[in-house]
């Protein structure tokens, strides 16, 4: 497909980055020159020196051959104007990422249509629907659903007594056959592994389970950790993403949201009267302290620098914080993050870059995440008539080495496959592999 | 810095190299020449060490850097030049001396033309071939072909795309993958090919002739299958034929590629570098033909004749001869000399400065002129639409000292060697510029010089064909800093 990226920040750039990989022919767009210069010197892709609302840079770059835009400057209005331009243009399908929630409201008085925007995109709204999915999962690094919700990926630090440990998958799969699990991805100090069978799991894995939702405890039981729920939360940085969870958590959950900036702070207080706002430095270890940041069940920050996050998430580990989430923009750093301490990282930029993807792929397969720190996608494939995953049952097919078929969804029943089980067109398997393989594996799906 | 990436794709590029040794193979075959155990040889050679390195290393996933890129590129080119040698050292005839192979195989990749060979009309018609199949390689480049025909070389086939391809602006793809962009190039260089290799028969050369020739004219290489080249054939219909095909080989791919897909000539005539280029062409053509009709005893016929045709092969870098031009009036040679220096466009398979980075000179010296008048305009240098950064500016300073500073050096270190005047001069200017044939002791081949002087003319072809900085670039300790 010929996609145009408009605007190469940070979410443009990482955007750009996956969906050349994943084999679309992309063109970039940005009005800022060193922009543009890293873009040329780091990805396969055309690149422009423009402005997205300009006819006579978009014609110049060829619009009339793009299928898809994705507007995904910081300006609503720009990304706006570009997706209704190149809609007139004749461009098939667009897709705009948006700040102001106004936009993507049901009684706003433009429709999506008229707009000219198929897809909006919110990463703040993204990211915090990703930090509250978190927060009610209490001791999960990480958590992603799959189809529409019926399947749930929690990413789970492994404790010493956990009873996972010191048997291979195999048999911990006989001795818990009545709840349907199955680790599907371990990070191990850096590395990524793929389990097998013989796999045996060591105290301190961050392990990946898939698993019916309905079942979340049973899992959290046997990974070692009490399913504990959280009631004093704090937040650090009251932007936008700070300020979406608050929203959605202040009915259930006492929370203090710590933000710098005065202004900010009064505003932030005057919109939740239900959450204690203190403005002071999230760095400021006295004011954590003082805050009562040790009798905190969880503490999330999402202040808009990266550095911040991490200080302030370790000073909140240190503190003995149960549950500590950091938001890391920079993808660069994610490799790092486990290794200081941090397990629970989210990245605005992989959610966005993830949920157009979604957009993009939606033709072929339901659903993809890539996880933080991690070598291994998920993605969700629904199962065509006639492909060659229906033929046989699954221990006479040959998936790609480095893959491994976590669940399936048949109707409204989730099953943990095996090796007679066989998949009938129409299921919905989640599958995790590495990114090279899943080329094969849409073949096999009949993609 | 990438070793393990490094030499995995040195490997992939060997391995895909010796593939291209099949080729004389069969041809030795067809004609019964028995050379064919030379060529399988040194294709076990280049395979066996392509594999080697590669192979181990085939699960490397680690992409290229920019560094690297330009590490791959330099040692491929040199280890190439090497390996590429092997089947002139091995086969019975020419059985030339490992200089001399090197030499030879160095001069045919990078396109210039010297040859250390004479008596090329008794070769076997195998080695011939694989000789202008060097050139034709080198032409596009086969770092390009590789990229084009390779996926696996991932997004490092950037990096080393860069660093192989010409001219001071190298930012402009064509499609937005570079394998794409690589294969677009390759199809045009092809259908060049045989387009030429067409004509040439229709104008009466026996088709062995007329493919082989056709190689060396759209690479803008040189070599021939004769000791009087192009003059061998004594036919103005095949040097008309050369006359457009080394003309057109010199213009960018870039405009051969979107005058294609547009169906029509406009990007030529919109191109300010390819109208100066004709122009400069156009010019030199007179003035030679006015110096060969004033000094000698042509004709205006045969003085034209003559004018064009070594007009349009010595500035597009060619080399190809029909007269020798060195018993012309010494202005004569000088000046053509002068305007191989220039070269052909951008992002085309001749050599030189390039045209583009002249035109942006000139308009610098222009910018300076017209700010002595008025010392508070604001005078960005444009070519057609497109304002030029001073990045670039810049950049064409640097790339333009450097390369007449190399000349220099060399020719100095080339006189040292104990050649005269002019045979040092036209041998470093003729390789630096990947022409080929010089004046003096070089003026119909290099057998003859010593070998001192043919390792730094190596230098200077490779100096040429990488422009300078992309081998410049790894003799700066800085490169080998961590």
């Amino acid at each position: 497909m010929h996609i145009l990226v408009i605007g190469a920040g940070a979410i443009g750039f990482q955007l750009s980055k996956q969906l050349s990989q994943d084999g679309h022919d992309i063109i970039q767009l940005d009005a800022d020159a060193s922009r543009v210069k890293r873009v040329n010197e780091q990805l396969d892709v055309i690149v422009a020196e423009g402005n997205g609302t300009s006819l006579h840079d978009l014609r110049e770059l060829g619009i009339e051959e793009v299928d898809l835009v994705a507007a995904m400057t910081t300006n609503d209005e720009v990304n706006l104007l570009a997706c209704r331009m190149a809609k007139k243009l004749g461009v098939e399908s667009a897709i705009a990422r948006i700040r102001n929630p106004q936009f993507t409201a049901p009684d706003f008085i433009f429709s999506p249509a008229e707009l000219g925007v198929d897809q909006f995109i919110h990463p703040e709204k993204e990211t915090a629907d990703a930090i509250v999915r978190l927060i009610r999962q209490a001791s999960a690094t990480d958590v992603v659903e799959f189809s529409e919700g019926k399947l749930v990926l929690l990413g789970m630090r492994l404790d010493r007594q956990s009873s996972l440990l010191h048997a291979p998958l195999a048999e911990l799969g006989r001795q818990f056959a009545d709840i349907p699990m199955r680790v599907v991805a371990i990070q191990r100090k850096q590395q990524t592994l793929i389990p097998r069978g013989n796999t045996t799991l060591l105290p301190e894995d961050r392990i990946f389970i898939i698993s019916d939702p309905d079942f979340t405890s049973s899992v959290t039981r046997l990974t070692g950790h009490a399913d504990h729920r959280i009631e004093d939360l704090a937040i650090l940085g009251g932007g936008l993403i700070g300020q979406f969870v608050a929203q959605t958590l202040c009915a259930q959950t006492r929370i203090k949201l710590i933000e710098s900036r005065a202004e900010k702070s009064r505003q932030i207080a005057d919109q939740l009267a239900d959450v204690l706002v203190i403005q002071g430095d999230g760095t400021d270890y006295d004011l954590l302290a003082v805050e009562g940041l040790a009798d905190m069940d969880a503490f999330i920050a999402v202040t808009g620098n990266d550095e911040v996050n991490i200080i302030s998430t370790l000073v909140a580990k240190h503190l003995e914080v149960p549950r500590a989430i950091a938001l890391v923009n920079n993808v660069d750093y994610m490799p790092i993050t486990p290794a200081i301490g941090l397990d629970s990282v989210l990245s605005k930029q992989l959610l966005t870059v993830n949920a157009v993807q979604r957009y993009v792929r939606h033709q072929r397969i339901a659903s993809i995440a890539s996880l933080p720190g991690l070598d291994v996608e998920a993605v969700e494939y629904i199962a065509r008539g006639g492909s060659k995953i229906t033929q046989k049952p699954l221990i006479s097919i040959r998936l790609p080495k480095d893959s491994i078929i976590g669940a399936v969804v048949q109707g409204d029943r989730v099953v943990i496959p095996h090796g007679q089980t066989r998949i009938q067109p129409g299921d919905k398997a989640v599958v995790f592999a590495r990114h090279y393989v899943h080329e094969e594996l849409r073949e096999i799906f009949g993609g | 810095m990438n070793p393990a990436g490094t030499f995995r794709v040195l490997g992939i590029l060997l391995t895909l190299f010796s593939v291209t040794l099949l080729v004389p193979v069969g041809v030795s075959l067809l004609y019964g020449e028995g050379t064919e155990a030379a060529f399988l040889l040194a294709f076990a050679i280049t395979l066996g060490t392509g594999l080697a390195c590669w192979w181990p290393l085939r699960r490397q996933q680690a992409e290229l850097r920019i560094r690297d890129g330009f590490l791959v590129t330099v040692l491929f080119w040199a280890v190439l030049g090497l390996y590429g040698s092997l089947p002139l050292m091995l086969a019975e005839q020419p059985k030339l001396s490992f200089t001399d192979a090197a030499f030879e195989s160095l001069s045919g990749l990078t396109t210039t033309g010297a040859t250390v060979i004479q008596g090329l009309d008794d070769l076997p018609r195998s080695i011939l071939l694989y000789r202008q199949q060097l050139q034709w390689l080198g032409g596009m480049g086969i770092i390009v072909l590789a990229i084009a025909v390779l996926p696996m070389l991932g997004v490092g086939g950037m990096q080393l795309f860069r660093a192989e391809i010409t001219g001071p602006l190298k930012d402009s793809k064509l499609t937005p993958r570079i394998t794409h962009t690589a294969k677009a190039l390759w199809y045009i260089y092809l259908s060049l090919t045989a387009a030429c290799a067409v004509a040439y028969w229709l104008a009466g050369m026996e088709p062995f002739d007329a493919m082989a020739h056709s190689f060396t004219t759209v690479s803008i290489g040189g070599f021939s299958t004769h000791d009087a080249s192009i003059g061998f054939f004594d036919n103005p219909a095949i040097e008309l034929v050369a006359v457009f095909f080394m003309i057109v080989s010199g213009v960018s791919f870039t405009l051969h590629f979107y005058a294609f897909r547009q169906r029509s000539l406009h990007p030529y005539r919109s191109d300010h570098e390819c109208r100066t280029y004709l122009v400069i062409l156009l010019v030199t053509v007179l003035i030679a033909g006015l110096i060969l009709f004033t000094h000698n005893a042509y004709g205006a016929g045969a003085a034209l004749r003559y004018g064009l045709f070594t007009t349009a092969s010595i500035v597009t870098t060619t080399g190809f001869g029909i007269a020798d031009h060195s018993v012309w009036p010494s202005v004569l040679p000088f000046l053509l000399f002068f305007g191989s220096f220039i070269g052909g466009c951008a992002g085309s398979t001749a050599g030189g400065i390039k045209v583009m980075r002249l035109l942006l000179i000139l308009k610098q010296g222009n910018r300076e002129i017209t700010r002595l008048i008025h010392p508070n305009a604001v005078l960005p240098i444009k070519v057609g639409q497109r304002a030029v950064s001073d990045r670039v500016m810049e950049a064409v300073w640097g790339f333009f000292s450097v390369y007449v500073l190399a000349f220099a050096v060399m020719f100095i270190a080339v006189l040292a060697t104990g050649l005269d005047l002019t045979t040092s001069f036209s041998a470093v200017a003729a390789c630096i510029n990947n022409l080929g044939p010089g004046l003096g002791q070089v003026a119909l081949h290099y057998g003859d010089i010593n070998a001192v002087a043919k390792w730094i003319l190596c230098l200077a072809m490779l100096i040429g064909r990488l422009e300078v900085f992309t081998l410049l670039v790894l003799f700066s300790p800085a490169f080998w800093r961590k």
